[in-house]
């Protein structure tokens, strides 16, 4: 179980970083007590606790955030959770073993990982049933998929292979040979290259998502494990297990800038912030996150977290990195600013995982005019505002409308269930007007703001 | 306005001591309102609508009681209904030439003003309410059919500037003509 922990918590982390997850709500998975707890990240309290099935293991969510499905390795099934009501909905059997579980972009099929079986299980997310099981190689490890939401990368083990699945078609593309026990893999933001981590040939396999082809085989430390590439695709960087060290491969040349001697003994996961300013990693050794600059690559900080820190999870405006200590059944919260613990949150048994649920993107095409309402004594000068709801993520319940950039003014709300207009009364003429609108979720995440002056 | 009522109830009702002769008519016109802004939110709306009722003597001496001049309509815009209703009582000079059975006449009065503005809408002011003094000129024709029962048409027009002011913080308009013209015609009784 400790092996399956490694694996799970090491997965999770990657797939934080390729989803650019961005929080208000934590689902932490509980592998001792197989429940899930809920954290309200602007609280940092638990808003609830879900019994799943045994094991759980991994939690995704989908892009509108109103499903999170949950990985029960120790019960071959699926959780299906309804984020509004934190309530299990459904549970899908799978294969042997489920532990990485991933969702397509458009949200419409979830590929999980059974790691026991060799295969992979594509379920229909509309109607929450397998719909293919696609044969891999031996032990698979970990699975992504690309930005463009058409191909899945599945690392096999023990067989040191990639599986390259068809989205379209739940079929096998092809297979390529990469270094020895291949473990993450990490996409460009670009989608056009994979960087596979070779745990016991110490290196990193470069990948041409185009032709399905290694092209380059990059040395690093002793026994890389986790790989987490910045928002911008310049940098990506590799935990080295063995060698305490992190190395940073320039992409662009695939070779490595530098290698960043770290203070903790095995430095195994890694998240970037998603600003792209700072690298967090945790240790399997030592209860202390680390803090990497990007811009110096330097050490910065080394703060002290809970027993066997496990996978870190950042919000999505960078200010908060979330850490499960799998051995005292807490969560801490760093607060990026000053890295600090700032709370710790008790939770269930063993937490193995955190995935976050993103913000709400914010409306777009924005367009603004004046009108007047003239009565026989009086005139009502109407600003009115129009825009379209974000065409992807998470679906906002409303939209709030604010007078300034500091969101502090507020001058009205809008349901997303009705006309996206805002209309605001009694203006001036011959007057500036300058509005602010951001999204909100279900659970009170706001996107950025979307603003337009009207003249 | 009260007392201003009954002033002129007064003076009514003292005609006939005065060996005066009194006609009571029921009237009916067509209210047209001064203003642009006024005209042009009434416009849209529905058609004007207006009825008087007065006693006038047949004297030099003219005074009348309305009912109401009144309209509804929308406003430019929004469209949302507005309505205006206007209460002008009025005492001054009355000249007329018979033509038997036909009496035309003039008239020029001052009248005292009572307007009240209702606006269905949250962002603007939704009652208004002003009096005050204003004047009013007539030209009309009577014919009478009968022994004393006349039909008259006439026209009408009466000024009267108000300014308004508002709680809201809305656009509003100083100085707005709120008298207008009547069209009209009445089914009278000559005492």
């Amino acid at each position: 179980m400790k092996f399956l922990q490694w694996i799970t918590l090491t997965c999770t982390v990657l797939i934080v970083s390729c989803t650019s997850l961005f929080c208000n709500m934590a689902y932490v998975t509980n592998e001792g007590s197989n429940t899930i707890s809920v954290i309200n990240t602007a609280t940092n309290t638990v808003a609830a606790t879900i019994i799943v099935g045994a094991t759980p293991i991994i939690v995704a969510i989908t892009p509108d955030g109103k499903t999170a499905y949950v990985a029960n390795g120790g019960s071959n099934t699926v959780s299906v959770i309804n984020t509004a009501t934190n309530t299990v909905t459904a549970t899908i059997g799978v294969g042997s073993n489920p532990t990485i579980l991933a969702i397509t972009p458009d949200g419409k099929t979830a590929y999980v990982i059974n790691r026991n079986d060799n295969s992979v299980s594509a379920i229909n997310l509309a109607t929450n049933t397998v719909t293919a099981t696609i044969g891999v190689g031996v032990s698979p490890f970990f699975l992504t998929i690309t930005p463009d939401g058409k191909t899945a990368y599945v690392t096999n083990e023990d067989s040191n292979t990639v599986s390259v699945i068809n989205i379209a078609t739940n079929t096998i593309i092809t297979t390529l040979a990469v270094g020895t026990l291949p473990r993450f893999i990490a996409i460009t933001p670009n989608g056009t290259t994979a960087y596979v981590t070779n745990e016991n040939s110490n290196t990193v396999s470069v990948i041409n998502t185009a032709t399905n082809l290694v092209t380059a085989s990059i040395g690093v430390g002793i026994k890389p494990f986790d790989i987490a590439i910045t928002p911008d695709g310049k940098t990506a960087y590799v935990t080295n297990l063995d060698s305490d060290t992190v190395s940073a491969i320039n992409t662009a040349t695939n070779s490595v800038s530098v290698t960043i001697g770290v203070s903790g003994s095995r430095p195994k996961l890694l998240e970037i912030t998603p600003d792209g300013k700072t690298v967090y990693l945790a240790y399997e050794d030592i209860s202390f996150v680390t803090a990497i600059n990007t811009a110096t690559n330097l050490v910065t900080d080394t703060i002290e977290v809970g027993p066997a820190p496990a996978v870190l999870a950042i919000t999505p405006d960078s200010k908060t990195v979330y850490v499960p200590n799998s051995d005292n059944n807490t969560v801490s919260v760093i607060d990026t600013a000053t890295n600090r613990v700032v709370a710790t949150i008790g939770v269930g048994s063993q937490p193995l995982a955190i995935t976050i649920t993103s913000n709400p993107q914010p409306p777009h095409s924005l367009a603004g005019k004046k009108k007047k309402d003239i009565f026989a004594t009086q005139t009502d000068r109407i600003n009115v505002i129009t825009w379209s709801a974000p065409s992807e993520g998470i679906s906002p319940v409303r939209y709030k409308i604010y007078r300034d950039a500091a969101l502090t003014n507020l001058a009205g709300m809008v349901s997303a269930s009705n006309a996206l207009k805002f209309e605001d009364h009694n203006r001036k003429n011959h007057t500036v007007y300058s509005y602010y609108i951001v999204s909100e979720d279900l659970n009170g995440g706001l996107s950025t703001a979307a603003s337009i002056s009207i003249s | 306005m009260k007392k201003t009522l009954l002033f002129f109830l007064f003076l009514l009702l003292a005609c006939p001591l005065l060996s005066m002769n009194v006609t009571l008519e029921g009237k009916g016109g067509f209210f047209i309102p001064p203003t642009s802004a006024c005209k042009r939110s009434m416009a849209v709306g529905r058609s004007m609508e207006g009825s008087s009722h007065g006693v006038s003597t047949r004297s030099w001496i003219s005074m009348q009681m309305r009912c109401f001049l009144a309209k509804s309509g929308k406003s430019l815009g929004e469209r949302r209904s507005t309505h205006i209703r206007i209460l002008p009582v009025g005492i001054g000079l009355k000249g007329s030439l018979p033509f038997d059975p036909f009496e035309i006449y003039v008239a020029a009065s001052t009248k005292h003003f009572t307007v009240k503005i209702h606006n269905n809408s949250p962002y603007v002011d939704q009652h208004q309410e002003k009096n005050g003094w204003g004047w009013g000129a007539k030209i009309g024709v009577s014919f009478f059919f009968a022994n004393h029962f006349l039909l008259d048409l006439f026209l009408e027009y009466m000024r009267k500037e108000f300014s308004f002011s508002h709680s809201k913080k809305v656009e509003s308009r100083k100085e707005v003509d709120i008298g207008g013209g009547v069209i009209g015609g009445a089914l009278g009784y000559r005492f």
